[in-house]
């Protein structure tokens, strides 16, 4: 691969700030960074106003109910081993029921199959 | 973050889900994908926690990177129909405009959607494509039936145009 020279560089230091450089010209630009102060710098400088960019992009209403199914997901991490000694059981159940509310009624029913109808 | 009871979590998803869902929405234009992708992104960061560094940027700006990085790389691989240029000209305005709607906004911001009313139509359009969308230089091309090179002089302008309008040092971003 021919190396390219800072001018060649300066062509499409822009897009590779933009990330939207692909393939054989984004590694022909790395290969020069790799060895060149100059570029970047200048490449670090026009990747942060690309990102700078992006920050202005418009906010939007997510759907009804998207953060708490987020949530949801988002596992809490381990907590410290004297924290979990005091921890309510009942913690854990409630959190998968959150997760996953059908499955109280796919418990098995009772042994007699009781059911109180409804309405009476 | 990333650490303790569902209501931090919880938190941190209300305070972020306009603008990760906002971001994704625009390079994505499609509203079950952005939601994917939106929530993707709160579960990366919120796995990877740890690798934040505020020296580097809020927890917006961020968020913002991991939601943008995986969006572009999903519409890369469902480019969908072309984008109307009434969309793309919405969506220059709506940059151009943002600092006046956002109260939190500093310095840096409005010089640089200043900095977007002033360039070339034809300059806006090509960097705003690249960065909001992620089109390469030859997708630009195309949907502007212009030549290949032309494309990336479009880009380049633009870009050192709006890096020029930043103040320098500036640290509000």
């Amino acid at each position: 691969m021919a190396e390219l020279s800072c001018t060649e560089c300066h062509k499409s230091i822009a897009e590779f700030a933009l990330n939207i450089l692909t393939g054989r010209e984004r590694a022909e630009i790395l290969t020069h960074l790799e060895q060149c102060d100059d570029c970047r710098e200048r490449v670090a400088d026009l990747a942060l106003t690309a990102d700078r960019l992006v920050d202005l992009l418009p906010d939007a209403e997510p759907p009804p109910g998207f953060a708490q199914r987020v949530a949801n997901t988002l596992k809490p991490a381990p907590k410290p081993t004297r924290r979990l000694a005091n921890a309510p059981v009942v913690a854990w159940t409630v959190r998968r029921r959150i997760a996953d509310p059908g499955a109280a009624q796919r418990l098995p029913s009772g042994p007699t199959g009781r059911r109180t109808p409804w309405p009476p | 973050m990333g650490a303790g009871d569902p209501d931090a979590a919880l938190a941190f998803v209300r305070r972020f889900e306009r603008t990760a869902f906002g971001v994704a929405l625009t390079t994505l234009r499609d509203v079950g994908l952005a939601e994917d992708v939106a929530q993707q992104a709160f579960e990366q960061a919120w796995r990877q926690a740890s690798l934040y560094d505020s020296r580097r940027g809020t927890v917006r700006s961020w968020l913002l990177t991991i939601v943008h990085n995986l969006a572009v790389d999903t519409a890369r691989i469902r480019r969908p129909t072309p984008i109307p240029p009434s969309d793309l000209n919405d969506l220059i305005t709506a940059i151009a405009l943002s600092p006046e709607h956002n109260l939190l906004a500093g310095e840096t911001t409005a010089e640089l959607a200043a900095s977007l009313r002033k360039l070339p139509p034809e300059q806006a359009r090509a960097v705003v494509m690249a960065a909001a969308y992620g089109f390469t230089a030859r997708e630009i091309a195309q949907a502007e039936g212009i030549p290949l090179g032309s494309a990336k002089s479009r880009i380049r302008l633009a870009l050192a145009k709006l890096h020029a309008a930043i103040p320098p040092q500036a640290a509000d971003g």
